[in-house]
């Protein structure tokens, strides 16, 4: 892996941040803010000057921390304490930004778990944590703001799925399942609401630095840079510039697509 | 806002969707340099209004003066952080139902057209890819059928298909060098191939396609832009703007 040092010059010679994405007052709603990728998204997405509330099941004081992050940069956030896999608690929350928000117009759906577990030692309780997080809570969460949306005939839906759910990997199977059933929810659902002017999209990410990186044992991190065209993990803020981008309007004919973002492996 | 302006060379920038790429990156700050090749008069008028810094006339089928127009578009530039290639064969008036099948196909057609599609597209890399030297993007234009399965001429399909393979390879070539090499995949847009297609195949696409509508030369320009200029970790990847079909 190239030295932390090295990645940080990198990262100064390109131009990112810049590209105007019109998502000025957007309200967005992004599912498990409290930490990682989720809270990276919620920064990219209050400098672009978006309306963000977010979602987080346990973390509060994670979740306080997304929201002194947000506070510095300008954005008064919304940080609700939502298990997305609920949908009595989601719908409730639908209902309320319906009404005190006028609705939410992007929806980001990001929560989900990992488990470093090889095939023979997982049990069927296992396989149920990870479907019920990764795959009911994306499906109870969009189908509660979906409606809204669908009144509206506007909206945007961005998955987070995993490489691990594009690419044959050494990946634990219940989440490599979980990652590709969003894939199917992705392609399934753009083709069920484009008719309401309702765009479904997937971005899966490889390894990043921290966030469920941090469960995948040090040689098989090693193994993926070495695998790795940049050379490098991804990290949150360049995966998160790209989901602004893709719940943008510059990304418009963009439906039903899954995005990997993997470095090259 | 970054400090520095992003320094572009746009290859086709006098197509319909090469013009809009020029314009949208110089909207967002981006120093570009136009290639044309029949399109003197657009590059120019790109020139004109301020959108390029300068048009360069390039015809990808000679290698040497691609190399020569390559540098010097890169001087005029004072350096290079990404390439967008949007260049192909120019849309005749010929309906693309006109171009031969299988069955019709003769080996003058397919290298004229391979000469054009591929031969161009390798040279045109291995005479930018020296110049980002400090990293940066290439992004390669292609149509649908680089993707996904639908009606499509063979010269045009297998070309398409190219672009994506060889887009792997530079990535994992180019990638330890911190170049990334992505392709983009339009679907049929409001202009090009769907005025030469028959009116038949043009509703089965909208009526295949989610989104219910031809796709927008803006819409196409505005991936392009953000892959040139915005781009830090998606790689070797293919990737489709159709409206979904």
């Amino acid at each position: 892996m190239r030295p932390a040092k090295e990645v940080t010059r990198l990262r100064l010679k390109c131009y990112a941040g810049s590209m105007k994405l019109g998502l000025k007052d957007k309200r967005v709603l992004v599912t498990g803010g409290s930490r990682g990728l989720g809270r990276a998204i919620c920064q990219v997405l209050a400098a672009s000057e978006a309306r963000v509330a977010f979602t987080y099941a346990a973390d509060d004081q994670g979740a306080s921390e997304t929201l002194r992050l947000l506070a510095q940069a300008g954005s008064h956030a919304l940080a609700e304490k939502v298990d997305a896999c609920d949908a009595d608690a989601t719908h409730a929350l639908a209902e309320r930004l319906e009404k005190d928000w006028g609705g939410v117009e992007v929806l980001i759906n990001n929560a989900g778990i990992t488990q470093a577990l090889p095939f023979a030692l997982l049990d069927a309780d296992d396989w149920d944590v990870m479907m019920r997080v990764n795959t009911r809570g994306p499906f109870v969460t969009t189908q509660a703001l979906l409606r809204g949306m669908i009144r509206r005939r506007a909206g945007v839906v961005l998955n987070i799925g995993s490489l691990a759910g594009s690419r044959m990997l050494d990946a634990p199977i219940h989440y490599s399942a979980s990652k590709t059933a969003l894939v199917g929810l992705t392609r399934a659902l753009a083709r069920q609401v484009s008719r309401y002017s309702i765009r479904v999209n997937c971005l899966a990410p490889g390894l990043l630095e921290g966030g469920v990186g941090d469960a995948v044992p040090a040689y098989r991190v090693d193994d993926y840079v070495s695998h790795c065209a940049l050379g490098r993990l991804g990290t949150f803020d360049e995966v998160a510039r790209l989901a602004a981008f893709m719940v943008s309007e510059r990304s418009s004919y963009m439906n039903g697509e899954v995005v990997v973002v993997d470095g090259g492996l | 806002m970054s400090e520095k302006r992003a320094r572009i060379l746009v290859l086709g920038g006098s197509g319909a969707i090469g013009a809009a790429v020029v314009e949208a990156l110089a909207a967002e700050g981006a120093a570009v340099v136009a290639s044309f090749h029949r399109g003197r008069e657009v590059a120019e008028g790109l020139v004109g209004k301020g959108s390029a810094l300068a048009a360069v006339h390039l015809d990808l089928a000679e290698v040497e003066a691609l190399r020569r127009g390559v540098s010097a578009a890169v001087d005029s530039l004072g350096g290079l952080d990404g390439v967008v290639f949007c260049a192909g064969v120019a849309p005749s008036t010929q309906p693309l139902a006109a171009l031969p099948s299988l069955e019709s196909l003769t080996p003058e057609s397919w290298q004229r057209h391979a000469d054009v599609e591929l031969r161009g597209l390798v040279f045109a890399m291995q005479a930018v890819a020296p110049h980002l030297r400090e990293g940066g993007n290439i992004v390669v234009l292609a149509s649908l059928d680089a993707a996904k399965p639908v009606p499509a001429p063979l010269l045009s399909t297998s070309a398409q298909g190219a672009k994506a393979a060889l887009a792997r390879t530079l990535a994992k070539s180019l990638g330890p060098h911190n170049i990334r090499v992505n392709v983009v995949a339009a679907g049929l847009l409001e202009v090009g191939a769907s005025q030469l297609l028959p009116r038949s195949l043009v509703d089965d696409f909208v009526a295949h396609c989610a989104a219910g509508r031809l796709g927008q030369v803006r819409e196409i320009a505005d991936v392009l832009t953000w892959f040139a200029l915005e781009n830090t970790y998606v790689n070797g990847q293919c990737v489709v703007v159709d409206g979904g079909i």
